[in-house]
């Protein structure tokens, strides 16, 4: 029976994934279930192994010191649910919908754009970089949920296209989400999985995400020159452009959110310092956020998208299946065989088999699954893990950009465009999406294999 | 034009590709004095761009792909689905709005079951009726009018099942199911007239009388 375990674990995987394209069923239904059958078939059937069904379940890990605070730098969980990933992401959550219950999202998009005068032309770049500085620390879901509403209303009012400006603010909010280890999901795993800390992510795919921009917003800026100029010359009657204070609610619960924010920034920022694990950060933000708003901490918890965490909880297992079965190290063995040993064709393929593959299939399971590829790769080729760590983020993160549907952001920007009477089908947003990705991802090959391989950084 | 909610009166007709549909609901149009929406109701929606109206033509009234479309938060990217849902939200609007119309298609029996005064019918009708029709309509070959007639259908049926309970061409979904081919196309709205005549008698009177 233990011999069958592998080929079980990925029947179910391959299952999994296929019922999460095919999108019949809720997702953390899917997952869930598939979790269920590897815990039952491959672990208590197969195997026959308690012990491994335990390691997979990963609660004890919840109860040890090093789950909330660390004292030296090392991984916190690699095998099984990442706890630490789960409840920062809902500590995150309940953060978020506490600062857009105060209306502090609404606010600051109709502040930049007072600020500049609101021109169509400056509107597109102070967006697009605030996505891309946003979604560096609040998921790039509800970045975009507001970015994109807030800008359908001013292009309305100014007499613009909005696509434009959100197919841009689209691609930087996921830009953006790279810079950083809270910015986007699989930045999540990959940086709690292998013990990484928000200060390791913006000093190597921030740098990596900081140049991308530049060249990501000139390009956008370059495809879309004509319409901007065009929509600058509009003759704008001030009485109709939105005053930003009235976006803000509560005057307390905006100033309340703006600060838990920064405590967050901060606390992210310093957690290699001060030891204090995401997990911690998540539990802290989220408590203080429900204290504050203690009046509405009900809806708040309501508005939490426990879905995605589900989802998160059945994803874990079922990648912990091809994990304890031996899979994971098979394919990482084949991509060492193909690759020869040669650094730099592991590099470019875990950089664009990652970016292809996020492209159509949901980046989180991918980056959950290539973790453990990636820890085998670099114990065996002697890669350095975080080099190819920078590259699988970097992949999964960018590669999402490409296609409507490859990552969540691009679902909920074209969602709100169509939602407003401007469709964007699949053919525009890859005319314009295709070729940014192969832009940054090209930029980002080239510096991971300079800076990493070249100088050996 | 707003009707007072007594004498509000929604007619959603069902039909094959070809049976005559859309010309039985422009007779009965004509005969009550009421709208008929079937593409038209995509210049309803608000949608700023005459060239965005064009692309959705062939969108409408079509099933949703799963293969190139996700859900997130409620939220997809799928026009086919958002168009969808943007004209089950102009047709509830207008029904709470008391307006009378004909609505093709749309899922409409399903989407307004909730008001007494929507009858719904279905149209079908022989492939010998339907195809010197689409042939006739669209100048197509046989061949390449039987390919139409099918795609149509098909993407009239997932489109319908997709977001209904109850199946496309289904008895239990309509009040009345008709073959147009039995009487012609003329002879089936007058029936269909008389159905709504004899289940709202005041309506039908307020309406042909307007």
């Amino acid at each position: 029976m233990a011999a069958l375990a592998p080929w079980v674990a990925v029947a179910i995987f391959l299952l999994m994934f296929i019922l999460i394209i095919l999108d019949k069923w809720p997702h953390h239904y899917i997952t869930l279930c598939c979790g269920a059958a590897t815990l039952l078939l491959v672990f208590a059937l197969c195997m026959q192994s308690w012990d491994a069904i335990w390691q997979t379940l990963n609660v004890q890990s919840i109860f040890t010191p090093e789950f909330w605070h660390v004292t030296s730098e090392g991984a916190e969980s690699s095998s099984g649910i990442n706890w630490s990933t789960i409840i920062f992401i809902a500590g995150m959550m309940v953060m978020v919908e506490g600062m857009a219950e105060a209306g502090f999202f609404q606010w600051l998009c109709l502040k930049l754009a007072k600020l500049v005068h609101y021109k169509a032309s400056a509107i597109f770049i102070v967006f697009t970089i605030m996505a891309a500085v946003l979604s560096m620390f609040i998921d790039s879901i509800t970045v975009i949920l507001f970015l994109a509403a807030v800008t359908v209303e001013l292009a309305k009012i100014l007499k613009f296209n909005p696509v434009p400006v959100i197919l841009a603010e689209i691609f930087c909010s996921n830009l953006g989400g790279s810079a950083t280890m809270c910015g986007d999901p699989p930045n999540i795993i990959i940086g709690t999985s292998l013990g990484l800390t928000f200060f390791d992510f913006l000093t190597n795919t921030g740098l990596i995400a900081g140049i991308s921009l530049i060249a990501a917003v000139l390009y956008f800026w370059f495809c879309f020159r004509k319409e901007f100029k065009e929509a600058d010359r509009q003759e704008i009657d001030p009485k109709t452009l939105p005053v930003p204070a009235e976006a803000i609610k509560n005057q307390t619960a905006f100033i309340l959110s703006v600060l838990i924010f920064l405590v967050a920034v901060v606390l992210l920022v310093s957690h290699a310092n001060t030891g204090l694990t995401v997990a911690f950060i998540g539990t802290f933000i989220g408590l203080v956020t429900l204290i504050c708003n203690y009046k509405k901490a009900g809806l708040i918890l309501k508005r939490v998208d426990y879905k995605t965490l589900l989802f998160f909880i059945g994803l874990f297992i079922v990648v912990g299946g091809l994990e304890k079965t031996g899979v994971l190290q098979q394919i990482a063995y084949f991509i060492a065989d193909i690759s020869g040993g040669n650094v730099v064709l592991v590099i470019v393929i875990i950089l664009w088999i990652s970016a292809l593959a996020s492209a159509f299939v949901d980046n989180i399971p991918f980056s959950a699954t290539m973790i453990p590829i990636i820890t085998t790769l670099a114990s065996t080729q002697g890669i350095s893990i975080r080099t190819l760590a920078w590259a699988l983020s970097i992949g999964t993160d960018i590669g999402g950009s490409a296609t409507p549907i490859g990552a969540s952001a691009n679902v909920v920007g074209t969602a709100v465009a169509m939602k407003n009477g401007y469709p964007i089908g699949w053919k525009e947003y890859c005319k314009y999406a295709v070729p940014a990705t192969i832009l940054v991802l090209a930029i980002s090959t080239g510096i991971i294999l300079l800076r990493y391989v070249v100088l050996g950084g | 034009m707003e009707e007072t909610p007594n004498h509000q009166l929604i007619i959603a007709i069902d039909r094959e590709f070809g049976s005559g549909g859309k010309e039985i609901a422009t007779l009965i149009g004509e005969r009550l004095k009421l709208p008929v929406f079937e593409k038209n109701i995509l210049q309803s929606l608000g949608i700023a761009n005459q060239k965005d109206v064009q692309d959705l033509y062939y969108r409408d009234e079509s099933p949703r792909w799963k293969l190139t479309s996700r859900t997130v938060k409620g939220l997809t990217n799928s026009n086919e689905a958002a168009l969808a849902a943007m004209e089950f939200d102009f047709l509830r609007d207008k029904a709470r709005n008391g307006d009378s119309f004909i609505i093709l298609g749309h899922c409409a029996e399903e989407v307004l079951k909730e008001y007494p005064c929507m009858v719904a019918f279905f149209v079908s009708a022989d492939e010998e009726f339907k195809l010197p029709r689409i042939m006739a309509e669209h100048s197509l070959s046989r061949e390449d009018a039987v390919a139409m007639m099918k795609r149509h259908n098909w993407k009239r049926k997932n489109y319908h099942n997709s977001y209904c309970e109850h199946k496309w061409g289904s008895s239990e979904n309509y009040d009345l199911c008709i073959r147009s081919d039995k009487l012609g196309t003329q002879r089936s709205a007058d029936l269909l007239i008389k159905f709504i005549a004899e289940k709202y008698p005041d309506i039908f009177d307020h309406h042909v009388n307007k």
